[in-house]
């Protein structure tokens, strides 16, 4: 690893400390729900980064469609890819945040059923864009989907509200009003998640270039290896 | 001009149904097994309530449309029929439409066979309301038709296609999915209230999906 | 504190979640250098071949 990743990897660490000493220690408990507050914290903000992301997504899926560049493509998939992973941290914390104030692992609130989801969607999206031959069409096609999949995300929001209002409501979320420590605070571990977010994103999109590029190598190296066994042929006749 | 086009295009898809397509078939015998076995699992199921009746007849729908929706272009990809329709001087949105239309009319029918099946083998009640159920089927069909052959293509050059299909037509549909629950449920018991929001939520879900392909499907069929 | 355990335990999840992803990137990276290797072993065997007609 070179210095400036060292630094990088320093950096995240001590903001790391850093979010977990205001989450934990430095913020006030809430009056309700006591220290178990705390989570969210880290709750909001991977559900922050993971919207984000998938805006991230369509974003350049759309710019790919216009501009035909494959870097596009490979940043909307890096982004996908990383809002999975946030999607994922937000479920498990909610989940583990719902069982000692809810007293259940689960609930049909409307936010955490769209978030679910859209955990499916994207990991369609991922199973889609790894499963189709040839560059340029997998990008064209993921894009696509990566463009519907992001429209559809209000429609599935109003409409679980909706369906969730007319039920029986279990759990009442009244807004709590949050004291500027509190926000803070959750604007402190958004912007922690933020950096750690550009990071991945970073190494991801290397990552899918160097790969697009072996295939190509591989495919000249085919070429060539076709070309020379042709020649040798030739030679012997 | 265009017109013309259109029919020309769904009476090829229905003739190619007709002439042993198996897709209405196929459709329905899977409908109506998951019915049995949904019956089965539930101990015989007697006595649901409409909202367990109306799940259950929207899920087996889904569940055994997207399969088939799967299978419905790989005879004419053999045929070489794509490509053909791919050549004709048209907005390709066209044959998106007449896509649509065709498999709508071939689900519609296997769907009368599995409405039959609903009826018979999980004792569900008969809707107080025959006509707004009728309709509630048949703009249930439309939607789900139009975003599945929409989403048949877009993973009709995956590996995984098979199972990519009702992977991806699940999650996109459930306001769809909610929204006919709901109305069903309506159709069935007219006393609950809320119709209004639902047709909103199914009429807007139409109109999206409508427009999208018009935008989408010139990229999409890029060979 | 109170629950401070079942916390630290919570967010754990989010950091040790990402270092997992983290290693999932070095191992795909570790799979791309492999395939590099490959690629350039079998670049200089063609040249061999060439070479020796």
């Amino acid at each position: 690893m070179g210095k400036s990743s060292w630094f990088g990897v320093i950096a995240v660490a001590v903001l790391g400390f850093l979010c977990q000493y205001f989450a934990l220690i430095w913020s006030p408990p809430e009056k309700t729900m006591g220290n178990l507050v705390r989570i969210m914290y880290f709750h909001v903000g991977s559900a922050w980064i993971a919207f984000l992301a998938f805006f991230v997504t369509a974003l350049f899926a759309v710019i790919y469609l216009i501009r035909r560049n494959l870097l596009f493509d490979r940043i909307a998939v890096a982004s996908a890819e990383i809002g999975v992973v946030f999607t994922s941290f937000t479920l498990i914390t909610g989940s583990l945040w719902a069982k000692p104030i809810w007293n259940t692992w689960w609930t049909w609130d409307p936010r955490l059923t769209t978030t679910l989801i859209l955990w499916f969607l994207y990991v369609g999206y991922l199973l889609l864009r790894g499963t189709i031959e040839g560059l340029e069409r997998r990008a064209r096609i993921s894009g696509i989907f990566g463009i519907v999949a992001f429209a559809d995300v209000p429609v599935i929001h109003f409409a679980v509200e909706w369906w969730r209002s007319i039920h029986p409501q279990v759990i009442d979320e009244t807004g709590f009003n949050m004291p500027g420590t509190m926000i803070f605070t959750l604007m402190f571990a958004f912007a922690v998640f933020f950096v750690i977010y550009l990071l991945l994103l970073v190494l991801r999109t290397r990552q899918e270039t160097q790969k697009q590029r072996m295939f190509l190598i591989r495919q000249g190296l085919q070429e060539l290896r076709a070309k020379a066994f042709d020649d040798s042929v030739r030679g012997e006749s | 001009m265009a017109w013309s086009m259109f029919w020309t295009l769904v009476w090829k898809e229905l003739r190619t149904e007709l002439r042993g397509g198996r897709l209405v078939a196929s459709t329905l015998a899977l409908g109506v097994l998951l019915f049995l076995v949904v019956g089965i699992a539930l101990n015989g199921a007697s006595n649901l309530t409409a909202d367990w009746s109306a799940g259950l007849f929207w899920m087996v729908v889904f569940f055994a449309t997207s399969i088939g929706m799967t299978r419905a272009d790989v005879k004419e990809q053999e045929l070489g029929g794509s490509l053909g329709s791919l050549l004709a001087p048209i907005d390709r949105s066209l044959i998106f439409y007449a896509k649509w239309f065709s498999t709508f009319i071939i689900v519609l029918v296997s769907e009368v066979g599995m409405l039959i099946a609903f009826l018979v083998i999980l004792n569900a009640p008969v809707p107080q309301n025959p006509l707004h159920f009728a309709l509630v089927v048949m703009g249930g069909t439309l939607g789900l038709t139009g975003i599945g052959s929409f989403l048949a293509q877009l993973a009709g050059s995956s590996s995984l296609r098979d199972i990519l299909v009702p992977l991806l037509l699940f999650p996109t549909t459930i306001p769809l999915f909610i929204a006919l629950i709901r109305l069903t449920v309506i159709s069935m018991v007219p006393t609950v209230s809320g119709a209004h929001i639902w047709v909103e939520v199914l009429v807007g879900y139409l109109v999206l999906f409508a427009v999208m392909p018009f935008l989408l499907y010139e990229t999409m069929m890029e060979v | 504190m109170q629950q401070l355990g079942y916390l630290w335990g919570v967010t754990a999840v989010v950091w040790l979640g990402t270092a997992l992803y983290i290693v999932s990137l070095m191992r795909r990276q570790h799979k791309l250098q492999q395939e590099l290797q490959q690629v350039e072993k079998s670049l200089s065997d063609l040249r061999h071949q060439t070479g020796r007609e």
